[in-house]
């Protein structure tokens, strides 16, 4: 339950820190739900459907609530479900560990998303936007991946969660 | 014995590329221009966003504070109003007058004002778009055109039952343009079509202005209400610099937006009055 909470909080925070920030700001673009599935796949052992589920309806609800799209995010976040299971099998999971990875998924998603939009021709992005779109994401998705790491370490010792590294 | 046969890399590429090509028709069935939100998703928004508005609140409150200094400077402004007032009814007279004159859909004077609060900005990176806090109930329709103090801001993409989704003028959106005029003398108009945004020069681009007139700096940029979207007379910008087209045919004319579209929290929706 604790982990269905930490995906929803960090769905809502994705909203209001949006206010906070400039609309197209150089270093503070946040992916808090991404990045709170990448933080919580470790705690999903043995359960990946419902990892994978748990994935796909944030995705859904960030579709739906923010972005005036259907089912582009829930998809986007179901292979990123997958990407982030296959890198946990080679890289274990401590806090310089994730910095790497969470770059890792903010350039794929920031890819996928960049060549979908062009493909489905939507909209017309140029590279310089695409490349602004991956720097402006770093800072603020790592600095909220590792308060989230110390987070869950906290809570895993308080509430003796399980936790695969 | 029968030994099962592995997967090569050949099938996994192809089965990749299926599953690849069925994501992205997907994608492109669903997420069509100009569609209407269905009843889930109008529920699921409408109750997500009451959930970030009670959670942004007390924030807002704060922000409120702090920024008193601004609070006392509108109301500096606000008494100004007055005098202002008597030189709008008098335009209010030669406005119906030149709308006779060019058969306009509408003016500002026929739309009522509703005045929104942001919720959300821009997440996801690509959209250009903010959330705000009326819907269908409070009026709110699709392809209205949404102001600040400053000037236009963008138009309604879509509406839920108490949020609407607001596209800004900035958006790279390939169907974004609107029908501009530029004040080039006291009572001469240049008609162009407002096409695009660049954001590294962060200046607008208009261009098939056929008319041989010379455009001055500063002219003013406002919307034309030639089309049922937008009403006449809504302030975008001011004129930067003007340049022919490739052909050495239509000028090309770049303006500068005084909103700051960086940092939006209050919004107005110009909404048409059932009379117009």
């Amino acid at each position: 339950m604790i982990y269905f909470i930490i995906v929803f909080i960090s769905f809502l925070l994705e909203g209001l820190v949006s206010n906070l920030v400039p609309l197209n700001s150089l270093f503070f673009q946040n992916c808090f739900t991404l990045m709170s599935l990448l933080v919580l796949y470790p705690y999903f052992f043995h359960k990946n459907n419902i990892y994978y589920a748990l994935a796909f309806v944030a995705g859904v609800f960030l579709d739906v609530t923010y972005m005036n799209t259907i089912f582009l995010q829930g998809l986007l976040f179901l292979s990123i479900a997958f990407l982030i299971q296959y890198l946990n099998a080679y890289i274990s999971s401590h806090a310089l560990n994730l910095v790497f990875l969470s770059i890792i998924i903010v350039i794929f998603y920031r890819t996928i998303s960049y060549f979908i939009l062009i493909v489905i021709g939507v909209k017309t992005f140029s590279f310089l936007t695409y490349a602004q779109s991956i720097t402006s994401s770093l800072l603020l998705n790592i600095a909220y991946t590792l308060v989230l790491y110390y987070l869950m370490e906290f809570l895993k010792n308080k509430f003796n969660l399980t936790k695969v590294d | 014995m029968y030994k099962q046969k592995k997967w090569d890399v050949r099938h996994l590429v192809v089965v990749f590329l299926i599953v690849l090509l069925l994501f992205l028709v997907i994608v492109t069935v669903l997420n069509k221009q100009d569609r209407n939100l269905s009843y889930p998703e109008k529920v699921i928004k409408d109750t997500t966003l009451l959930v970030v508005k009670t959670i942004k609140k007390p924030f807002d409150f704060i922000w409120g504070k702090v920024s008193d200094k601004e609070l006392e400077s509108l109301k500096e402004k606000a008494k100004q109003v007055d005098l202002m007032q008597a030189k709008y009814d008098e335009a209010l007279k030669d406005i119906k007058d030149l709308k006779e004159l060019v058969e306009l859909n509408s003016t500002l004077r026929e739309n009522s004002h509703l005045n929104a609060t942001v919720i959300s900005r821009n997440v996801g990176y690509w959209n250009q778009s903010l959330t705000i806090d009326k819907g269908k109930k409070n009026g709110v329709e699709v392809g209205m055109a949404v102001i600040n103090s400053q000037g236009l801001v963008g138009k309604i993409e879509s509406v839920s039952n108490f949020n609407s989704t607001v596209k800004l003028l900035t958006s790279e959106d390939v169907s974004n343009k609107i029908s501009v005029k530029i004040k080039v003398s006291d009572d001469d108009y240049v008609y162009g079509l407002l096409n695009g945004y660049d954001s590294k020069t962060k200046r607008f681009q208009i261009e098939g202005i056929a008319e041989n007139k010379e455009i001055p700096k500063d002219s003013l940029v406002t919307t034309t209400g030639l089309s049922n979207a937008f009403p006449s007379g809504v302030f975008i910008g001011k004129v930067d610099s003007i340049s022919k087209d490739h052909f050495d045919l239509a000028s090309k004319v770049s303006f500068v937006s005084e909103v700051d579209f960086e940092k939006i929290s209050y919004v107005t929706v110009l909404k048409k009055d059932a009379t117009s």
